[in-house]
């Protein structure tokens, strides 16, 4: 430190200080690996590289695309830096300590220039003022947070500073080494600008550059480098083509996932604004004006932090610069982006951002903005304090500093100790997320990857969103992404969520204990081994929830039941690990790629297998609808149920709206909220989902305000609604009869709507039934109003009178119809010619078994009978039926029980029963004027149908659904509904209700609204059914073919990307079936140079029908295939298989008649990898070179 | 040829344009002025600028106060009134960052007591609106 003077020794101590702060957050060895993508690439960087960035698709589950190329550079930085320091820790520390240390040194330097420029007083106040902004930057409340989930992305911590500090020095110097150098560093830390990365680069780079520009132009009134920033963007461009260039073609292609992102409407409102409605109103402007962190605890010295607004504003007094005040435009623009809740006109205008396809981006806008926010905050604070420092003693300058270092130091004290992210597993017994990897595991992973053949593992115990959970030696849990996937290579199946489209199949076959179907599940998604972590301290009591969640209730729910689960599976242990790490081998496997025995077509690809138990060879393929049958095929087709009640999933028609009420219909500018719901409405009249929600929920809005409003007149006048011209009369909405009358329009709107709306006559009734469950629920709100007003008795009754007639004409204008409790249509659509013979099954939808005796199919008027009326089966088969029709009329006919019929009334009062009718005396004078049924053989999860003809006197009775529940051991009760029933004459009531999960017991209810109420019901045909929700399959029976010889092949894997399959003895067209995630990108080549010697074989199956060669992992693959492949061949065949694997069907032609040649399977954008890498690397290496010259010509 | 013709014809709408937005001025510039020179005459006054400024303050006062609720009118209503007030007037920028630090230690204490509060947001609001409008005026100044 010879010679270096005081200041720089203060810049060294802290840029030490801060890069060793995260070497003591953990023990030596201990890493946080775990997240949703994880950070395994600091445990074993070379592995990483191999199992995921190098490869545009992923081994995870199924597979599928997805491009990491923008990690290349980084990676390799870090296999770079784990060479020489080997621990995983301290390559982590290093980075972390490194991006904190350049972090506060690029702030230091940019508050140092900026500052230079605003005046030339106190200079020797400027380093304290640079060194305390860097400080706040730092260690601001915002940004400690999130280092215990840092992911790629985090690195615009540092990036952003620096880049700025680089493109800063490059525009003020007109030195282009500073760019080149900026280059350079985004080439590194590529991810950061790569399209994962969107979010945080469109917030920062457009901002900092413009702000940089104005800056040059308008402070400093220096020309810009036209031509060396042209030169800079092209330079960026061609230095990150490797990844920019996969994304933006994924981008362009219409139904790409990342195409499907940016610009669906889903993508836009769903995903973007509905997240950021949900999330806005948490957001305060007072935390962001002290730039104290959001949504989170506050600490003592948070309260401090108003020190930093007051320093921004004394500043402003003071100021005389008009860079501060180019800053502070910049400051405010990122302080409504931040924050988003400035006037509701700011907050639409942000919403209205959301329309611009890829902006969904920011919906989670406090974490994409926080960085820049916090950034700006800092320009403008270093500016503030060197304008205040101006003016103020010397003394007093050195307190502020001291009191804003306190509330800095203090407030991340937890940051410094790594309390922040030392943090435990959420929902577990207090498991650390920091831990150390199992020596036993690392054997583990390493025996995986020289596993010979090339199949899928599948890791238990299962979790819900595809987490892997492994305890570490030091008493933490790694908790992430499969590390089988991510660090071996071989593709693993780790949770529920990875298993899609399968997923609820498989947890329904465990679930059934059907171990054959769990078998052939395992050989159609091409599951060969099985991984068990048979840790007490990864399931059990440790994680008693997250993330095994809903899974564990189909899975075995204990480590021990898990060992039993296994025992009973056709598998064998093959190697053992420790005492918990197990790894078993399936014993009937469908290899990688095999070519299919059996073809079936099906509605969807587990129906035949699945749905039917067929017995078909696993070697089969199904072809999904998408693929047209030939004749004679063999199909398996399912009819669709079609009756109302099934569109009435989760009780969606008994939701009833409640609405936020702020403005009283006497606000001056009501009308236009009138307008508005007008408008609202107009724009989802092509939405009839939309449409009818809205309606609804403007239609409870009327209701609602009269309950908040108790005060709202009564006029005794007709309501006819103000024209908009009108102004005198738009203070008449304040009334009942204005509500009423325009709940009654507005209602009478919707049911014209529905009887003309283009949906099917299903639909229709079941929008029916909807707005009629609102009309009921309306109607006894706005009989509770009235009661529970203060108007006079004659007011009440008038009230009452008003709400009577209009609700009647409701009733009779919608004119529903009861559903018929023992039809039930379904839909047919048959393939063209696909008519003839075929077998007819009802297939029971919860895996119960059904009474056949209960049903008929009723197809184009012919009666259908089971096969076996006495049987009771979850399958039941049908006699046969001849399909004439391509869209036949099918009817399920059902006979249901009544579950009502054994029980008693049970309630206080007087009952009469005669002949099916039942006379009710219900009164509250005893406090409990009730009467109920009790509901047989209720069931949770089923749909029930309540009818009956009822006529009333005197009082209205209320008519319930109450329903008691037992979950984990705590009982609960609930009621569906409240429906008044008002009728003087026989009049039909049909309620329909889906039970809950967790019910136990039902009973219909009958009761009285009030104490002084008295009501008679008069009741009869009363009954409550199960509504059956079984599947209607289709079987077509054909003649058996005589069977075709089938080829041999023999396959080895190159990479993950590229195969070379083998055939021989072709001698008939065949199916090619690859069981990897479909993508047109699969494509099939000739080989032209074919090798002549005889591969070794490692594995054969079927007979050596089918046969692995010895698989390998080369990324330069890819450069041989190129060399070596001809013409793709069969593209116009390529199509889904087994509804989600590619399949081709090869004929001779396709391949000249020969018999025996070789192909390619091979990821085709792969190939292109090289150039756009190639580009890249050139690029970077010729600025490096520039660089280094032009640094060694200057010394 | 075609390019001449297009410059031409653009030309033509462009000065079109110009004359009519011209005519538009002029136009309601007729109405606004004699309203403008009553305004100026009788209710904008040196004198009256105490009492301009102290109205705005008590609308100001009023709304934070005794006002539930947000309302853009009122927000943008007092902020309008004041940024024209204070460009009429040339008020200086350094007295709306005192109002702002005014408004900055009502925020704060209210912050202490109730943390983020409705009302701690609503005087958040404010600060961030006079902010937004002193820089504009201290850029003109």
């Amino acid at each position: 430190m010879v010679g270096m003077n005081k200041n720089k020794i203060l810049l060294l101590l802290i840029s030490l200080f801060l890069f060793f702060i995260p070497f003591f957050w953990f023990k030596q060895g201990e890493l946080d690996l775990g997240g949703d993508s994880s950070r395994l690439y600091f445990y074993d960087p070379i592995a990483y590289l191999h199992s995921q960035p190098l490869y545009g698709i992923t081994t995870s589950g199924i597979g599928g695309e997805s491009i990491s190329y923008y990690s290349i550079p980084y990676v390799l930085l870090l296999a770079a830096i784990k060479s020489v320091v080997k621990s995983p820790t301290i390559v982590a520390n290093i980075l972390q300590g490194a991006s904190l240390s350049i972090a506060f040194l690029s702030v230091y330097f940019i508050v140092k220039e900026l500052v230079k420029h605003l005046h030339t007083g106190k200079n020797e106040y400027i380093t304290w003022i640079a060194t305390l902004s860097g400080i706040y930057y730092v260690l601001s409340p915002s940004l400690i947070l999130g280092w215990d989930k840092a992911i790629l992305t985090h690195y615009q911590f540092f990036l952003n500073p620096l880049m700025f500090l680089l493109l800063l020095k490059f525009l003020t110097r007109n030195n282009i080494k500073y760019l080149f150098a900026a280059l350079l560093i985004s080439f590194i830390f590529a991810a950061n600008f790569s399209f994962v990365a969107a979010p945080p680069f469109f917030a920062f780079y457009p901002l900092a550059v413009l702000f940089l520009l104005l800056y040059v132009r308008l402070i400093l009134k220096k020309p810009l480098p036209i031509f060396k920033i042209a030169l800079g963007l092209l330079l960026f461009i061609l230095i990150h083509v490797f990844h920019l260039a996969p994304h933006a073609l994924n981008l362009l292609s219409e139904g790409n996932e990342i195409n499907t992102a940016v610009f669906s409407p889903e993508a836009k409102f769903s995903r973007g604004l509905s997240y950021f409605s949900a999330i806005a109103p948490s957001i305060k402007v007072s935390y962001s004006l002290m730039n104290i962190a959001q949504m989170t605890e506050l600490m003592i010295f948070s309260f401090i932090f108003i020190i930093f607004p007051v320093v921004l504003l004394l500043a402003f007094i003071w100021n005389k610069s008009k860079l501060y005040l180019l800053t502070s435009l910049f400051f405010l623009i990122t302080l409504f982006f931040v924050t988003a809740n400035i006037t509701s006109i700011g907050l639409s205008f942000y919403k209205s951002l959301f329309s611009i396809p890829g902006f969904s981006m920011f919906r989670n806008y406090f974490g994409q903005w926080i960085f820049v926010s916090t950034f700006f905050y800092t320009l403008l604070f270093g500016q503030a304090l060197s304008i205040i420092f101006e003016k103020i003693r010397i003394k007093y300058a050195f307190t502020i500093c001291f009191v804003m270092l306190t509330a800095l130091v203090g407030n991340a004290l937890p940051f410094i100790n790594g309390n922040l992210v030392n943090k435990t597993h959420h929902q577990t017994k207090n498991v650390k997320v920091p831990n150390k990897i199992d020596p036993k595991y690392e054997e583990t992973l390493s025996y995986i990857r020289n596993l010979p053949q090339d199949g899928k593992f599948i890791s238990f115990p299962l979790t819900g969103p595809g987490y892997q959970i492994l305890a570490g030696n030091t008493g933490g849990a790694y908790q992430g992404p499969s590390t089988i996937s991510y660090l071996t290579g071989k593709s693993d199946f780790t949770g529920y969520d990875g298993l899609i489209p399968f997923n609820d199949t498989f947890l329904s076959l465990v679930q059934n204990n059907d171990i054959e179907g769990i078998n052939r599940l395992f050989a159609l998604l091409n599951i060969k081994y099985i991984f068990y972590n048979s840790d007490p301290r990864i399931y059990d009591n440790t994680f008693p929830k997250y993330p095994y969640d809903y899974v564990r209730d189909y899975m075995p729910k204990t480590q021990s039941e898990y060992k039993k689960f296994l025992s009973k599976l056709p598998i064998r242990k093959i190697k053992t690990f420790g005492s918990n790490y197990h790894i078993y081998e399936v014993k009937n496997f469908l290899p990688h790629i095999y070519i299919a025995e059996n073809e079936t077509y099906a509605t969807d690809a587990l129906t035949p297998y699945f749905a039917l138990n067929s017995n078909e060879p696993i070697r089969s393929v199904v072809f999904t609808k998408e693929v047209f049958p030939p004749k004679n095929a063999p199909i398996v087709l399912e009819a669709r149920n079609i009756n109302p009640f099934n569109e009435l999933i989760n009780n969606y028609h008994l939701h009833v709206h409640q609405p936020f009420i702020s403005k009283r219909p006497d606000y001056v500018f009501y009308p236009l909220i009138v307008a508005k719901e007008r408008n609202s409405l107009k724009a989802k009249i092509n939405t009839p989902d939309d449409y009818l929600d809205y309606s609804l929920l403007y239609l409870s809005k009327r209701v609602f305000e009269l309950e908040k409003y108790k005060d709202t007149p009564i006029t005794h006048k007709k309501f006819a609604e103000p024209k908009t011209w009108e102004v005198h009369k738009w203070k008449n909405y304040y009334s009942w009869e204005s509500n009423l009358t325009r709940y009654k329009s507005g209602m009478q709107e919707l049911i014209a709507w529905i009887a003309t709306v283009d949906v099917s006559d299903s639909s229709r009734n079941a929008l029916k039934i909807k707005v009629n469950q609102n009309l009921s629920q309306h109607e006894i709100h706005i009989s509770r109003i009235i009661r529970e007003g203060k108007q006079s008795d004659m007011d009440k009754t008038y009230l009452n009178t008003l709400k009577t007639n209009i609700f009647k004409i409701l009733y009779n204008y919608l004119d529903i119809d009861p559903n018929d409790t023992s039809k039930f249509s379904y839909d047919l659509e048959l393939p063209s010619d696909t008519t003839g013979d075929y077998e007819l099954f009802l297939k029971s939808q919860k895996n119960e078994p059904l009474n056949a005796s209960s049903y008929t199919v009723n197809i184009e008027g012919v009666v259908i009978e089971p096969l076996n009326v006495l049987s009771k089966n979850t399958l039941i088969q049908f006699t046969n039926v001849n399909l004439t029709n391509l869209n036949p009329n099918v009817v399920l006919q059902y006979n249901p029980t009544n579950l009502i019929t054994d029980s008693s009334w049970i309630g206080i009062g007087t009952v009469q029963d005669t002949n099916n009718q039942s006379t009710l005396s219900i009164n509250n004078s005893f406090g409990n004027g009730i009467y109920s049924k009790k509901i047989s053989n209720y069931k949770p999860n089923k749909q029930y149908v309540v009818s009956f003809d009822y006529y009333t006197e005197e009082d209205n009775p209320i008519f319930q659904l109450y329903e008691k529940r037992k979950d984990n051991n705590q009982f609960s009760t609930a009621s569906y509904f409240n429906k008044s029933l008002s009728s003087k004459n026989w009049k039909n009531h049909q309620s329909i209700v889906t039970s809950a999960p967790t019910a136990i017991e039902g009973y219909i209810l009958f009761s009285v609204d009030s104490d002084d109420d008295l009501a008679k019901l008069h009741i009869k045909n009363l009954s409550v059914v199960e509504i059956p929700n079984e599947k209607l399959f289709f079987k077509k029976i054909v003649s058996p073919e005589n069977k075709k010889r089938l080829p041999f092949i023999q396959f080895k894997k190159l990479n993950p990307t590229l195969y070379h399959i083998k055939i021989s003895s072709a001698l008939n067209p065949y199916t090619l079936i690859f069981s990897e995630a479909f993508s047109t990108n699969w494509k099939l080549y000739t080989a032209t140079n074919p090798s002549s010697r005889l591969e070794p074989v490692k594995a054969s199956h079927f007979g050596k029908q089918i046969s692995e060669g010895v698989h390998s992992n080369s990324f330069f693959a890819n450069l041989i295939f190129a060399k070596n492949s001809g013409r793709p061949i069969a593209q116009a065949t390529h199509k889904i298989g087994n509804g989600y694997a590619n399949a081709w069907t090869i004929s001779p032609e396709d391949v000249g008649k020969k018999e025996n040649y070789e192909l390619y399977l091979v990821y085709e954008p792969q190939n292109r990898v090289f150039i756009y890498l190639g580009t890249s690397v050139l690029t970077a290496i010729s600025l490096l070179i520039y660089l280094l010259i032009f640094t060694k010509k200057k010394i | 040829m075609q390019t001449i013709a297009f410059i031409k014809f653009s030309n033509f709408f462009k000065n079109t344009r110009i004359i009519f937005a011209k005519k538009i001025i002029s136009f309601f510039g007729s109405i606004l002025q004699p309203i403008h020179n009553r305004l100026k005459k009788h209710l904008l006054t040196k004198r009256n600028k105490p009492a301009i400024f102290t109205i705005i303050l008590i609308l100001l006062v009023a709304d934070m106060f005794f006002i539930t609720g947000n309302s853009d009118i009122r927000f943008f209503g007092i902020i309008g009134l004041y940024a024209f007030a204070s460009f009429y007037y040339h008020l200086l920028s350094k007295y709306t960052f005192i109002l702002c630090l005014i408004l900055l230690v009502i925020m704060y204490i209210s912050f202490l007591f109730s943390g983020a509060s409705f009302f701690t947001e609503k005087t958040a609001v404010w600060i961030v609106l006079f902010m937004a409008t002193g820089i504009i005026q201290q850029w003109s100044e």
